[in-house]
Parts: structure tokens; C-alpha cells; sequence
């Protein structure tokens, strides 16, 4: 079954953004969150991250109820801001997330932006959207103190994915 | 018409193909994808690293289970290479010391764990590295391509496909002057 999903994946990954597609995304734009629970300076940045994404004229919604998919913020020792990893089990894909509190911590100059830009991004992953060099919150050369939503490249090649 | 009827007679043989695959065969791997900041500058890759270093890796890398942080039971798989330091141009290392390096990725227990953007070091390879280092955990190279700089025959450091920054033994000199 699991290779059944992946290769519907790769067959139905056509369009214009096909070149910077993400083939280790989830097979639905709407993936519920298992709630999360952190200082409401975490917790604040970390919900509009998904709001980020429930508003955009798009299937991708992330709401909050019982789900395998997780969101964790902690201090890793490793040098990336977040992490998205696919993982499979019986039912099905599921993502986990980690936004590593001390190199964000580190880096940041507006932490809530730095901390809702990371996790929109990830989140990003987990609809197929891969690295690319445009104005995109894919872009992991953009300004994670400032650009804290999808750009329009982002919500076409979702449109164009889903 | 008869093309067609082929067709639909091999869908039950592939369709059972992909089953044994799926059930009996290799097993799903994960995929990581990560996050990290990209240097504009070496000015900014220099200051930001805790170590750095002119290394080369002993052997090939080795896929370990690695507890980094977060919950007690949470662990991530790397390949870890132990490098033996030829130069020391920044942070607390003596030439001669042997250091652990760690990249996302590996495979633990038949699974994979794949993470497109790594390039693993090659084993006893000299490289320039760039690197934070922990108290509890493997170093961790600044990024996985603009931290590492394989040498070549000649002397110089080479930038990994993808990677802007140039380090010349001038720059690196202007970086670490008396190093």
C-alpha cells in the first residue's frame, strides 16, 4: 500500500511547479495537528503558522484535533532551525516537526516572526513544496525575521499540487 | 483492442508485484527535510562556527541512533565520521585531536533515512569544515553545503555544487590571520 501512495505521488506530480516539487509531502492538503502546548510566546507563533496557512486560497488546512502528525519546539543539538521528517505506519504518511529553540534563539531579531516563519515553512514541506530560489517561503535564503506567510509562487503550486 | 487486453492482463501481476514489495520487501524509509540558515558572506560562516577546522575523516561514516535534545526517548538518525584535525584555524581543538562530525541521515534497522541536501563526507578525504559543536552531541556542520570544503590535489578548497561562497587559502588567511 505504501508504495501504491508513493507512486500515485510521482505520477500526479505535474504542472508548472513541478521542478522545485517536494515528492515527500502528504498525499492530503488537510492534515489534522495533534494540539501542542507551549509559553504563549511559543504558542502564539506557532498557531498563526498554521492560520498562515488555513487562510490561503487553497485545500492546504491545518486544523487542530487527534492526529499522529506533530509539532514539537525544543532545544536540539544540531544546527538546523526546523526539521520535517516523513514517517509511514499502518494507516498511512504522517509528518513530524521540530523547530530547534536555541538556534532560533540564537539567530532571531523578531523571534515570533523567525519561530511562525520556520514552522510555516515546514508545514510547507508537508505540501509537497520543496526548497526553491523565488520570493517563496520555500526559500531558505528568505528573511525569517520578516516573510512569515506563503507568497503567491507557494499558494500556486499548492493549487497546482492538490 | 488487443493491446489494450495485454495491458489489463499484466495490472494483476504488476498490482501483486508491489504488494510483496510493500509487504515483504525493503521497508518505507523516512525522509527528513531541514531547515538551515544559508550564509551570504564567510565573514558570517567564520563567526557563526564554534570550530573550525582543516580535518580528515578516518574511515566511512557510521549510521547511529542519536539522542539530540527534546523528549528523553527521542532520538534521530546520522551517519557520524570521526575526523582527525590536521589545522586548527578557530575554537578549543589541538591538531592531532579526533572529533566526531555528524549529517542527517543514515539507516538503523533496515530503514533509511534520507535527507536529499547532505553530502556525506568522504572517507579520509581532507576537507575544510565548518563547525558547531555541543557538550552532549557529535558536531554538527554550520550547513550542509556551505560548511564543508573538500581539498583538492592542489591544495585548494573546493565549494560543494550549489554553494556561492568561494574559500581561497587568502580568504581563509584574512579570516584566521596567523593561523
Amino acid at each position: 500500500m505504501a508504495v501504491l501512495l508513493g507512486l500515485s505521488l510521482v505520477v500526479t506530480s505535474s504542472g508548472p511547479a513541478e521542478a522545485h516539487s517536494f515528492r515527500w509531502g502528504m498525499p492530503s492538503a488537510r492534515q489534522q495537528i495533534r494540539p501542542y502546548d507551549y509559553n504563549p510566546t511559543w504558542q502564539t507563533a506557532m498557531d498563526r503558522a498554521l492560520s498562515n496557512w488555513n487562510v490561503t486560497p487553497t485545500p492546504a488546512y491545518f486544523p487542530k484535533g487527534s492526529s499522529p502528525n506533530t509539532i514539537t519546539a525544543r532545544s536540539y543539538s544540531d544546527s538546523w532551525y526546523g526539521r520535517y521528517e516523513r514517517w509511514i505506519n499502518t494507516s498511512g504518511y504522517y509528518f513530524k516537526i521540530k523547530l530547534n529553540s536555541r538556534r532560533i534563539t540564537a539567530s532571531a531579531t523578531n523571534f515570533s516572526n523567525f519561530v511562525t516563519s520556520v514552522l510555516v515553512h515546514e508545514l510547507g514541506h508537508g505540501l509537497r513544496l520543496g526548497h526553491n530560489s523565488g520570493t517563496s517561503i520555500m526559500n531558505d535564503r528568505r528573511n525569517r525575521n520578516s516573510l512569515t506567510k506563503p507568497q503567491q509562487h507557494d499558494i500556486d503550486d499548492v493549487n497546482a499540487y492538490y | 483492442m488487443s493491446r489494450l487486453r495485454s495491458r489489463a492482463a499484466l495490472l494483476p501481476v504488476v498490482l501483486c508485484a508491489l504488494l510483496v514489495a510493500a509487504c515483504g520487501g525493503a521497508k518505507e524509509p523516512v525522509h527528513y527535510q531541514a531547515d538551515w540558515q544559508v550564509f551570504e558572506a564567510t565573514d558570517t560562516l567564520f563567526e557563526e562556527a564554534t570550530l573550525v577546522v582543516e580535518a580528515t575523516p578516518t574511515g566511512p561514516g557510521v549510521s547511529e541512533e542519536l539522542h539530540i535534545g527534546g523528549e528523553p526517548d527521542e532520538t534521530s538518525v546520522y551517519t557520524v565520521s570521526e575526523v582527525k584535525i590536521t589545522r586548527v584555524l578557530k575554537g578549543s581543538a589541538s591538531e592531532g585531536d579526533r572529533i566526531k562530525v555528524k549529517q542527517l541521515g543514515g539507516e538503523v534497522d533496515g530503514v533509511e533515512f534520507i535527507e536529499d541536501e547532505t553530502v556525506y563526507l568522504a572517507a579520509e578525504k581532507p576537507y575544510l569544515l565548518f563547525l558547531e559543536t555541543y557538550p552532549d552531541a557529535p558536531a554538527s556542520l554550520l550547513n550542509p553545503k556551505q560548511a564543508q570544503y573538500p581539498k583538492n590535489a592542489a591544495g585548494d578548497f573546493v565549494s560543494l555544487p550549489g554553494n556561492e561562497l568561494t574559500m581561497t587559502k587568502a580568504e581563509l588567511a584574512r579570516l584566521a590571520p596567523g593561523k
